[in-house]
């Protein structure tokens, strides 16, 4: 069985963690003791070294939270014909497995929030703009999201990258006016850690399968200046059709039709 | 005199550099002089070059902003792209089968789905990725410390009725992975 120090240690936190029942229960002591807990989570999950490890602390934060489910996704527009929804669960299976049976990722009113908005947000204040939306506010009611708070995490790329966290309950009453304030705080804090880690991810799988170099990074950066391939060749002593070439390299490790497309990838997986 | 866009200071766009030297050559060819016709747009084009090399960035090319959705690409370019798509997932072969050390790695005939299962300390990890040809990419990333919460995600997987031999295949990897686990 695989195991390393960083997995131990995990496990070793998890074992500890202090009796919650979430923010609303119990004494000021005991919201402290909670929120110490998370506190120490959130920095351990922007910087796990393992998907297993991030899914398993963000299961633990969720019931830490006190909530019984929790999703995160991440949408990123590759270009114009290919965009990547990466997403993390800790719920019940079931969600999971119609969440896509049902294609709800093509109308997902959690994520359309979250591409258009940066504030927390309580499910219930979501107005479906559809059918489709109507029939997946249903479906994750049923699945533990009787209750919900949507949590955008916005990135420094506006709307070509954009992630959202939903926390929710089975309790529809759970994240009423009283729990939210709290929540929402957290909430945020632990969507914009999630999104580091992915985004963190991303960026490691992609150096990983294309075997970029650093020259090449070096040819992306005069791209993103602007230059043309004669600038850059005299920049670099060689031939206007070297840099040609070499761009062309470069798009096939990064599986695009175009240098304009390859600066987009690297800028979005955060190679620049 | 050069001729300016007076709407562009108040819209507070600058204007581009190279619209400045077009403008100045237009300018020149323009007029009479015959002195300035053969020398001064020689003189222009080379500082160009010059200043481009050394330090002032040379915008010729249109940079898209990154927060606003990609450019798509042309007809026949994107025909291009289709059938490199199409030769390099004939090339990769079947993706069935064991890849690193406690991953394996299970998919459809079409290779549309496929299911990364990692045995580890915290339990069996299932990445479930959604390949479309144009469209989402969609990825999901589950762990399971049991078996019965195993069998009810399977139950609901779509894969049990579109690719039911894979599907039989996942659950008996899964099962096996849980087993070893206990």
């Amino acid at each position: 069985m695989p195991c390393c120090t960083a997995t131990c240690a995990v496990k070793a936190m998890l074992h500890s963690p202090p009796k919650s029942d979430g923010p609303s229960e119990g004494t000021s002591t005991h919201f402290q003791d909670y929120c110490a807990y998370l506190l120490e989570l959130l920095p351990l999950i922007g910087d796990a070294d393992s998907t297993e490890t991030v899914v398993t602390l963000f299961r633990e934060a969720v019931t830490c939270l006190g909530a019984d489910a929790g999703v995160f996704l991440s949408h990123l527009r590759d270009d114009a014909t290919r965009a990547s929804l990466r997403s993390l669960w800790a719920c019940d299976p079931v969600w999971s497995a119609e969440y896509v049976s049902r294609s709800f990722f093509s109308h997902d009113p959690w994520l359309q929030y979250a591409t258009h908005d940066s504030e927390p947000i309580l499910a219930s204040a979501l107005k479906p703009a559809s059918a489709e939306e109507e029939e997946f506010l249903a479906t994750a009611a049923s699945c533990g999201f009787a209750s919900a708070v949507i949590a955008p995490a916005p990135s420094g790329v506006g709307t070509s990258r954009v992630g959202v966290l939903c926390l929710g309950s089975q309790n529809p009453s759970y994240f009423g006016e009283v729990n939210y304030s709290k929540v929402r705080v957290v909430a945020r804090a632990l969507a914009m850690e999630l999104h580091r880690w992915l985004q963190h991810s991303m960026r490691t799988e992609l150096l990983l399968r294309s075997h970029i170099t650093d020259a090449e990074i070096d040819l992306l950066r005069h791209e993103a200046a602007g230059h043309s391939s004669k600038v850059i060749g005299a920049t670099l002593n060689v031939e206007a059709t070297a840099i040609d070439c070499r761009f062309q390299r470069l798009n096939t490790k990064l599986d695009a039709p175009d240098r304009r497309t390859s600066l987009r990838i690297a800028r979005l997986y955060g190679l620049l | 005199m050069l001729v300016r866009d007076p709407l562009s200071i108040v819209r507070g766009k600058r204007e581009h550099p190279l619209a400045t030297e077009h403008a100045e050559e237009v300018q020149h060819q323009a007029e009479p002089s015959g002195a300035l016709m053969c020398a001064e747009p020689k003189t222009i084009a080379s500082e160009s070059l010059k200043s481009a090399v050394t330090d002032e960035p040379f915008s010729r090319r249109r940079i898209d902003r990154i927060d606003e959705p990609a450019r798509p690409l042309g007809a026949k370019r994107a025909a291009l792209q289709v059938r490199r798509e199409r030769s390099a997932s004939k090339s990769k072969g079947s993706r069935n089968g064991p890849r690193e050390a406690g991953v394996l790695t299970l998919a459809s005939n079409d290779e549309t789905v496929a299911f990364t299962l990692r045995t580890t300390a915290l339990g069996l990890v299932i990445e479930r990725t959604l390949r479309q040809a144009i469209g989402t990419r969609f990825v999901q990333v589950m762990v399971f410390d049991d078996q019965p919460s195993f069998d009810r995600w399977c139950e609901f997987e779509p894969m049990r009725f579109e690719d039911a031999l894979l599907y039989g295949h996942l659950r008996r990897e899964g099962h096996a992975a849980l087993a070893a686990k206990k």
